[in-house]
């Protein structure tokens, strides 16, 4: 020990730790609301610092961003609602009027779509030809599988084709599922797992290409489920068609714990 | 969409100024003629998607990065670890850059591909991390074989010897010697981000980062090896001003601007910390991403995508301040370069506060050649020694004896690298290398060097004696202790949040 410390921060000398006390929690409260309304106006805010006056008037505006709905992405709000979402290959957030085209397979999956989707879309769900025709994004959904999803997939190609509208394939995947136990609050156990996954955009003049480029496109993003997004888009696995079975199959094997090996979690650190 | 940042100068109509130290936030009245420095702040814009894709198509010089790619290549794609970008960014750009990467190389039919964190000395990434960096799709597609790893700075069998200086032997990752082509994607938020030494000091050997950016460290020599033998190219992501959403808003909001639910938020907040433990801090600001602008995306080699991002984000950070400041004041946010996960040692502190904060001035410090650093942060004892176990030794052992950084660097670093013990922990269990914690040491001497005080209100007086500065218990004190050497009516300069800010002293 060379240097030398004052005596109260000598790292040497034993240190007593103070004897417990209660703590008030309300304490400097007052203080704290005296700080926080100093120059408050009711009804007209805070007066605003002289130098802020003197700046343009648009530089005095708050432009901070509103919190919009990405409510679901937050991992605290996610797990009270027992759904932890995240979202991939989603390429642009811009307002700009499109189609969304998604693969659903029960109503709590288009819930999760509904609260995952760009805010920044403003997307609709009815009188979806007005829609597009006053530039707003609209939202299509299907159970690719089921025998009607030829048809609706072709309506939204046209509908796409003729207001000359991208379709933006979306398809919702949960990974796991939990039962629902009976327990006052949730715990981290009874979290599922759900991927909302987007593909590239598509546009053409021709609705037939436009339809047969969606199916092929959610086709690869169910693909990712059984191998991975490298192993898609290098082309190792061939995407598989929809295969048509009752919802209770695709459930139960989709959520086999045997099914993917990929899906486990090794230890990077060698 | 945005607003340039600004210096306010405190009169009487300004309202108590927010002050962070770690994850306690507090409202601090600043005396008369205070400058306060603003940054810019705005609605996050910018689209990554479509400016990678157009970044990709037209790099700044050379050939498009589709050009570039064959059939049978042997591809490396490098990317910045988490100190780069905090808080958390809710989107990483880095996902999207290596998304698109990836994209175009499977459709070149590039099969041999590995991704590599170039985390250096820091430390190594976890699944979670990589898949917070990168996202699902590409933590999952590489993650299950070696093909996705952090860089490790002290395993033999990854590094390769490439040249030789002052008798050291100049050490580089194996893959990326080897490689046909090297792709170096960066986040650029602050002047030190990109280039040629955000690559060097990411990828090599513990020794050759020693060499390089340690004590009267001369990195020319190891960067010539490195320009010499690495084929790297660089794709650079440039981002503004972080913004906080949701309960946390007042953090990012000016303080005239509260709002009466952000001044509930703010009294909630207060009256929580002081009621919960440390961890809630960490649980209230910690794992809450924020969004960023997008000012811009660039690629290129190293030097020319350094030079480009820098000047654009200078262009939307800088902000004038008069003259050089008597007292520099900051406080410190819980979640920072030196610690990304929340859990950062008092060494991290100190190394945010004077190297960090002091150097946003550049060229021309904030404050002036004798004048003092006053920082609001704990300095405590409770953070994580799984990660940042050699800098608790450090504090506990190195410092008491000695602060010289001559003496430190010739008689405890040798030992603490060549520890097996915190080799393994830097290797097997996402400890920080033992090198970091000296390393943080030695970036603090031009700050003390310069300064007359460096006082830390609220802090632990042991541990702020240990290293060397004053504690105070509140900021009028920590005044009264800096008016000793600098009078009574010192000029002050306060550095809101030294976060996506730079400072130019006229």
């Amino acid at each position: 020990m060379t240097r030398e410390f004052a005596a109260w921060a000598d790292p040497r000398s034993t240190h007593r730790s103070r004897p417990a006390s209660w703590h008030n929690p309300f304490q400097g409260a007052l203080k704290d609301i005296r700080l926080v309304g100093r120059n408050w106006r009711w009804g007209r805010g805070a007066l605003s610092p002289g130098d802020v006056e003197r700046l343009p008037v648009q530089q005095r505006r708050s432009a901070l961003p509103v919190p919009v709905r990405a409510s679901l992405r937050d991992p605290f709000v996610g797990w009270l609602r027992r759904v932890k979402v995240e979202v991939t290959g989603l390429s642009s957030r811009s307002g700009d009027a499109r189609v969304a085209l998604a693969h659903v397979e029960s109503g709590a999956d288009l819930a999760v779509l509904l609260e995952a989707i760009p805010a920044s879309w403003n997307v609709v769900t009815t009188r979806v030809p007005k829609a597009l025709a006053q530039g707003r994004s609209v939202l299509i959904v299907t159970d690719f599988a089921s025998p009607s999803a030829v048809d609706v997939v072709a309506q939204a190609a046209q509908l796409a084709t003729r207001f000359e509208r991208a379709v933006v394939p979306v398809v919702v995947r949960r990974l796991a599922v939990s039962p629902q136990v009976a327990s006052r609050l949730p715990t981290l156990r009874n979290v599922d797992e759900v991927l909302v996954r987007y593909g590239d955009e598509i546009r053409d003049a021709n609705p037939v290409t436009v339809a047969q480029r969606s199916f092929d496109v959610v086709g690869d993003l169910l693909a990712e489920d059984d191998a991975t997004w490298w192993q898609v888009v290098s082309g190792q696995v061939t995407s598989p068609l929809v295969r048509s079975m009752p919802a209770w199959r695709r459930l139960w094997e989709r959520t086999d714990p045997d099914r993917d090996n990929a899906r486990t979690r090794r230890r990077i650190w060698a | 969409m945005s607003r340039p940042g600004f210096a306010l100068e405190v009169d009487e109509r300004t309202p108590p100024t927010l002050v962070r130290s770690a994850s306690d936030v507090r409202l601090e009245r600043f005396s008369l003629g205070t400058q306060i420095v603003y940054p810019p702040d705005g609605q996050p814009w910018g689209d990554a998607v479509s400016a990678t894709a157009e970044a990709l198509a037209s790099p700044i010089a050379g050939k498009p990065w589709t050009a570039r790619l064959w059939s049978g290549m042997r591809l490396t794609i490098t990317f910045a670890d988490i100190s780069v970008l905090t808080p958390p960014a809710a989107d990483d750009p880095r996902r999207v850059v290596v998304e698109q990467l990836l994209t175009a190389a499977a459709e070149a039919g590039v099969d041999d591909v590995v991704l590599i964190a170039a985390t250096g000395l820091r430390r190594r990434l976890g699944p979670d991390d990589m898949r917070r960096l990168l996202g699902e799709r590409v933590s999952r597609s590489f993650a299950s074989d070696p093909r996705l790893t952090s860089h490790d700075a002290s395993d033999d069998t990854t590094l390769m010897t490439i040249g030789e200086s002052e008798g050291v032997q100049i050490r580089f990752n194996r893959r990326v010697v080897e490689s046909d082509l090297v792709v170096h994607v960066s986040v650029v938020t602050g002047a030190e981000h990109a280039g040629l030494d955000e690559f060097t000091s990411g990828l090599a050997s513990a020794e050759t980062i020693d060499l390089a950016y340690g004590w009267k460290g001369d990195p020319a020599p190891v960067r010539q090896v490195v320009s010499d033998r690495v084929d790297a190219i660089s794709v650079a992501v440039v981002l503004g001003q972080p913004s906080y959403s949701g309960p946390v808003r007042f953090v990012s909001s000016r303080e005239w601007e509260w709002s009466i639910k952000e001044q509930a938020a703010y009294l909630g907040s207060r009256r929580a910390l002081a009621t919960a433990p440390v961890q809630a801090g960490r649980f209230l600001y910690a794992d809450r991403p924020v969004a960023y602008p997008v000012l811009g995306v660039f690629s290129g080699t190293l030097d020319e995508v350094r030079q480009s991002a820098q000047a654009t984000l200078a262009g939307h950070q800088r902000v004038a301040v008069k003259g050089s400041a008597d007292v520099l004041v900051t406080g410190v946010p819980p979640v920072h370069a030196a610690a990304p996960d929340g859990d950062g040692s008092p060494l991290g502190a100190a190394w945010w506060v004077l190297h960090h904060a002091y150097g946003l001035g550049g060229e021309t410090p904030i404050v002036r050649e004798g004048g003092a650093v006053i920082a609001f942060h704990p300095l405590g004892d409770r953070f994580s020694t799984r990660h940042y176990g050699a800098a608790a030794d450090m504090i506990a052992e190195v410092l008491p004896e000695t602060s010289d950084p001559d003496e430190i660097a010739t008689r405890f670093l040798p030992r603490f690298a060549a520890d097996p013990w915190y080799t393994d922990l830097y290797r097997q269990r996402g400890a920080y290398h033992p090198l970091h914690a000296f390393h943080q040491w030695f970036d603090l001497q031009p700050a003390i060097a310069a300064l007359g005080d460096v006082i830390f209100v609220g802090a632990n007086r042991r541990t702020a004696e240990v290293m060397g500065f004053r504690a105070a218990t509140t900021y009028a004190d920590a005044l009264e202790i800096a008016s000793t050497r600098l009078g009574r009516r010192p000029a002050i300069t306060y550095v809101r949040d030294a976060v996506g800010v730079q400072v130019a002293v006229s």
